[in-house]
């Protein structure tokens, strides 16, 4: 069989897994989403799909035979909190933006802009989005999928050892790991790609400069 | 302890809870005032950050359309 064959096969089986096991309980789940959305049923709707679209792509991270309704339940409640939470930002950024230029602080702009970029940040800003995904896949899942619920989902550490059923000195472990592992990486790519970031790459020391140093 | 300033070590040692909001106020703000301060974790700071938006830009491919549109169609029919 070709690798290309049994990665079909692995998504097939998961696909139906979902279906088998997650789809059939949301009827269970419905009245406590549209709970979280205030009794709103568009909102609630929308809710049940981005939880239920999560937890198909995290999947593979629900141990078979556990909790399944708890576990869907925790996914859904915090995807209304980052719901939630980006609706508050929509809003800060839709006042920003009303506001005349001439009126904004240099510290208002700071939320919203980045200028000063060194040379390594940019050399990432620039890397094309299936470098990072070929990154992303070659980390262990258990680190990919640490990686991905703090830094894409916004879970908090706690969250994710909830989820994983982990310590939360793992969970920081291997999100450390697994960031460090990316930037190599990343670098690695971004090297190929011309840009002169190995000064900075090799050099993941701590360094003290005159203005960090007590005294 | 609290308010106390912190050195670089100390500083890049909690970049990761720093950006994920999971370190004390204090030690945040500790680390807001070394970071503004030091252009070595200011630099550190930035490419970190930067590399999370390049996971999150990465990554924001939801799930497969077809299971979308599946789960869509099971919530249609809760009614």
């Amino acid at each position: 069989m070709t690798p290309k064959n049994q990665e079909q096969d692995a998504e097939a089986l998961k696909l139906r897994q979902f279906e088998e096991q997650a789809i059939p309980l949301m009827p269970r789940l419905m009245p406590w989403a549209l709970e979280k959305a205030k009794n709103d049923r568009i909102e609630a709707e929308d809710l049940m799909q981005e939880a239920f679209g999560k937890a198909y792509r995290y999947w593979h991270t629900f141990e078979q035979g556990t909790n399944l309704y708890g576990w869907l339940k925790m996914i859904i409640e915090n995807t209304s909190k980052n719901r939630n939470q980006k609706e508050f930002k929509h809003k800060v950024v839709a006042e920003l933006d009303a506001i005349p230029d001439w009126k904004i602080t240099e510290d208002d702009r700071s939320l919203t802009a980045r200028t000063n970029r060194s040379a390594e940040a940019e050399a990432l800003a620039n890397l094309a989005s299936d470098d990072v995904q070929d990154a992303l896949e070659n980390l262990k899942p258990e680190f990919q999928a640490v990686v991905q619920m703090a830094i894409v989902d916004g879970y908090s550490y706690k969250e994710i050892a909830d989820i994983l059923d982990i310590k939360i000195g793992t969970v920081m472990s291997r999100l450390h790991r697994g960031k460090k592992y990316l930037r190599e990486a990343l670098y690695t790519y971004a090297e190929q790609e011309g840009y002169d970031v190995s000064a900075a790459a090799k050099e993941a020391v701590i360094k003290e400069t005159k203005k960090g140093k007590k005294k | 302890m609290s308010n106390e300033p912190i050195d670089c070590e100390e500083c890049q040692e909690q970049v990761h809870e720093y950006l994920q909001r999971e370190v004390s106020d204090d030690l945040a703000t500790a680390i807001t005032a070394h970071v503004a301060n030091c252009d070595h974790c200011e630099e550190f700071y930035n490419t970190e950050d930067q590399l999370n938006q390049v996971i999150k830009n990465a990554c924001q491919t939801e799930a497969p359309e077809a299971v979308i549109a599946k789960i869509r169609q099971h919530i249609a029919e809760l009614g």
